[in-house]
């Protein structure tokens, strides 16, 4: 058990949120490589919307990669994973404010009157968490993320709202599509949003539970892990719906034929 | 974005007017737009160089569809985007709809309240089914030149 718990964190949540990483990294560089070959400004919002992913994941990982592997301190004293996760959510919001300009960009074309006022929502969280990583610096002990549920509940809405639109959207142009290869990149699309939206409820269940649930009040409910099962689950269908390697398209339009 | 459909006597005379807007459907401008179309397509008929089907402003782009009694005019704005044929088909296909439907289309005093409610329906359908088909062909034009 020793081996499987460090510092309140346990073994498994660090390996597989490594591998997401791995995942959304690779993601990413394929994403930057089609960037390269069309230059076409969907592709360069959607890049960032990934780097930023990788990156907030980065350092989330990193945050749990410190407070696992350091044993010299402890972990009430200096909380990195409060600080990593606090720093992520940063990232995280200035990715939404780039899927919300590749929305735009394919479904929209609404230009600033529509990317501004979610940027804005999305400025609302990095505001709100700045103070606390500038009380963290000041305090770094163990406890500034469980203070700071109220802005990961905010994210949240935000994101759930701007996933849910590019599900809707997604999916719609899949159903009226009848060309068989924009249907099913427009479905996987449209797919991968629902998937985000389902892994940010379980991310907020997980948070929810381990704040009033005792059985959990160490943190890691099972939600936490169906939470990164999802996101793992969204990067292989925006892997196929973003990417969509010359294999995928081969059975895509094989079957039609 | 299309901005009115216009029906037209070929004697240069409106017969309905359905816009996006209610101030679209102004009589006085409806009335308006069919004298200059109409002269227009006189003029060009004069001087020998054909009907015209397309007319192109600075604002705005006009698909024209011709029948023997009556025309129909679909004004778009202009957006320098490749959906020409789309809004010609619509054009087509308002003025065939038209065309099966009524025997005699080529004087507004001719049709009855209901007639002139079927035909608003059945443009307002028809606008509504090209702006659909249009923000497909956009979407997945872009999405196909940019991700797949």
């Amino acid at each position: 058990m020793a081996m499987l718990w460090r510092n309140k964190i346990p073994i498994s949540a660090v390996i597989y949120e490594f591998l997401v990483v791995v995942a959304l990294c690779m993601i990413t560089f394929f994403l930057w490589k089609k960037y390269v070959e069309r230059k076409k400004k969907p592709v360069l919002y959607l890049g960032f919307t990934f780097t930023f992913f990788s990156v907030a994941l980065l350092v989330d990982t990193l945050g749990r990669w410190l407070g696992f592997l350091l044993i010299n301190i402890d972990y009430m004293d200096r909380s990195f994973t409060d600080i990593c996760t606090l720093l992520s959510y940063i990232f995280l919001a200035i990715a939404n404010c780039f899927v919300i300009a590749f929305m735009d960009s394919v479904f929209f074309h609404k230009g600033t009157d529509f990317i501004l006022p979610f940027s804005l929502f999305n400025g609302v969280v990095i505001g709100l968490i700045i103070p606390k990583i500038t009380e963290w610096i000041a305090d770094p002990s163990f406890g500034k993320l469980r203070e700071s549920t109220y802005i990961l509940y905010y994210y949240g809405i935000i994101s759930i709202l701007s996933y849910g639109l590019l599900a809707y959207f997604g999916i719609r142009e899949g159903v009226l599509n009848d060309d068989r290869l924009p249907k099913v990149g427009f479905y996987l699309i449209g797919t991968f949003g629902v998937c985000m939206i389902l892994m940010f409820v379980t991310i907020a269940g997980d948070t929810i539970l381990v704040s009033n649930v005792a059985a959990f009040s160490q943190g890691y409910s099972p939600l936490y892990y169906i939470g990164f099962t999802l996101a793992a689950i969204s990067l292989g269908l925006g892997y196929l719906g973003y990417i969509m390697p010359d294999w995928f398209k081969n059975i895509v339009v094989r079957t039609t034929t | 974005m299309i901005h009115t459909v216009y029906i037209i006597s070929r004697n240069g005379l409106p017969i309905i007017a359905v816009g996006k807007d209610e101030k679209d459907d102004d009589f006085v401008e409806a009335a308006l737009f069919s004298g200059i179309l109409s002269a227009i397509q006189t003029a060009m008929q004069e001087i020998d160089v054909g009907v015209p089907k397309f007319v192109d402003t600075k604002k705005f782009e006009i698909f024209i569809e011709l029948e023997e009694e009556f025309a129909v005019a679909l004004v778009r704005e202009s957006t320098e985007t490749e959906e020409r044929d789309l809004m010609h088909d619509i054009t087509a296909e308002i003025l065939d709809k038209l065309d099966k439907k009524y025997d005699d289309l080529s004087d507004y005093n001719l049709l009855s309240d209901k007639q002139l409610q079927d035909i608003r329906a059945l443009i307002v359908n028809m606008i509504q089914k090209g702006e659909k088909e249009l923000s497909k062909r956009k979407a997945t034009k872009i999405a196909s030149d940019s991700l797949w």
